[in-house]
């Protein structure tokens, strides 16, 4: 007998059939329930089917500054964590608000806790919403937390902001780093490396991808996070490197 | 002399660059290996088939480019057999980035590396195979399989699903819906993300990749979509 007949019928086999899962759906429709929630509206579905959202700021949004001129010329869109944030301190002592002048606009995306992958999402959002193909007027400042952390959700369907540390060990170093890369190279690639600043307070990170540096000089009253000064820096190195490429001419 | 954390980050960046540059996989000896991603690649990355033999005019005013694993990249048939090919014509050029037993997160690597963000001229058709496919190291540092991931990890299914859709909207949102037809043939993927199936309505000599006659019927419904865009 042919072995084309025992495929007459075939389609991809199912996780059951090779005998990896007691299920013939991989994808079921709650997990595209729960996936399609949190990825879309920032919302975890706890084991009873309740929905809350996902923290991701201590004194809500800092998104939109007031100090912003709504005809600003350029933008500076800044993702990271809760360092970008500005965790502890007030929305006009971070370096987001630092940045902005007459004719610059700045906006600050930070959420804490999140990984790069977050932030690169965010990315995305503000790449189509703004139209940022065509006006070419923008800036993304990105600053890169723990390499280790990404979107997470538990074999329960809990989705987390991050992965907690003990079980990101238990993913080598070589995909936390393959994850960390392709992120790098998809924005580099897909939005222009010229528009990016790539910085980070991860020493882990290599050196040759990053153009600066998160440095801590002083504190905030967690005792964890960057104060003042430290925010002042980076701000300040931040509007370097945006002379030395003359991105706003 | 470096630390043993230096060195051992030299070896985990060394093994993943040599991956994500050049889709070289670093054996546990240290030694690497282009991937197999070509039929009869004889370990060299030869037998791609980017170039087509026909079509491949790079100042006609349409530019596609395909992404997925052996279905798109033809396997057990001859490059002019392909769906790629038969998308070919005077007015366009046709670039067959199909690679054996690749997963979403391979092409969307591959198809940044030929992404023209000024172009106006470029298709980009994704055909998407089982949504769990992914590159993955083992704790050696080599890359398994894409196909056996899932044998080899216990990622979880919404992890899975997560991974597919990340990289299903950032391509979306960054190269622009309009600009990419999504194509699958696998049946636990959501119909709404998708403009058309790849169905196997005949078979190679394999017995278990897409023929002639569905390679054909493949090509002519991506047809009608782009032309109904137009």
């Amino acid at each position: 007998m042919s072995i084309k007949k025992h495929f007459t019928n075939w389609k991809p086999p199912s996780h059951k059939a090779l005998q990896i899962t007691s299920q013939d759906d991989l994808i079921t429709d709650k997990i595209i329930d729960v996936v399609d929630k949190y990825y879309y509206k920032n919302v975890r579905c706890n084991n009873s089917g309740y929905e809350t959202p996902i923290t991701l700021y201590e004194r809500g949004s800092r998104i939109n500054d007031d100090k912003n001129n709504p005809n600003a010329k350029y933008e500076i869109h800044n993702f990271g964590c809760s360092w970008t944030y500005g965790w502890c301190l007030e929305q006009k002592d971070s370096f987001p608000h630092l940045l902005i002048e007459d004719d610059i606009a700045s906006f600050n995306y930070g959420a804490g806790r999140t990984g790069l992958d977050y932030a690169v999402k965010k990315v995305s959002e503000v790449y189509e919403k703004r139209n940022h193909r065509e006006n070419r007027n923008f800036i993304y400042v990105i600053t890169i937390p723990h390499t280790f952390r990404r979107m997470f959700i538990e074999d329960s369907g809990m989705a987390r902001r991050s992965i907690e540390k003990p079980t990101a060990a238990l993913i080598n170093e070589y995909n936390h780093y393959l994850y960390f890369l392709h992120h790098y190279e998809m924005l580099n690639r897909l939005v222009g490396k010229d528009r990016i600043i790539w910085g980070t307070w991860d020493n882990e990170v290599p050196e040759n991808k990053l153009d600066i540096f998160f440095e801590l000089h002083d504190l905030a009253s967690d005792d964890r996070h960057p104060g003042l000064e430290s925010h002042k820096i980076y701000a300040e190195k931040i509007k370097n490197v945006i002379k030395e490429r003359n991105l706003f001419k | 002399m470096s630390s043993k954390k230096e060195t051992y980050s030299n070896k985990v960046h060394h093994n993943v660059d040599k991956f994500y540059y050049d889709n070289h996989r670093v054996r546990k000896s240290g030694k690497p290996q282009a991937l197999n991603i070509y039929q009869n690649n004889n370990g060299k990355l030869e037998g791609g088939r980017q170039h087509d033999p026909i079509y491949n005019n790079e100042n006609v005013g349409r530019q596609i480019y395909t992404f997925g694993c052996s279905w798109t990249y033809g396997w057990d048939l001859e490059q002019t057999q392909t769906f790629t090919h038969l998308l070919g014509d005077e007015n366009t050029a046709v670039h067959n980035y199909g690679a054996g037993g690749t997963g979403l997160d391979f092409a969307v690597k591959t198809l940044s590396e030929v992404y023209m963000p000024e172009s106006r001229r470029q298709i980009f058709i994704i055909t998407v195979p089982h949504f769990f496919r992914r590159t993955w190291f083992d704790d050696d540092g080599v890359i398994l399989r894409a196909w056996q991931v899932k044998e080899q990890t216990d990622i979880n299914e919404y992890n899975n699903y997560y991974n597919f859709l990340h990289n299903y909207e950032l391509l979306n949102r960054f190269v622009g819906r309009d600009k990419i037809i999504w194509g699958t043939w696998d049946m636990d993927l959501p119909k709404d993300k998708f403009d058309v199936f790849f169905e196997r309505i005949d078979y190679t000599d394999d017995g278990l990749h897409p023929g002639p006659k569905s390679h054909k019927q493949y090509a002519n419904r991506i047809k009608e979509i782009y032309e109904s865009k137009r």
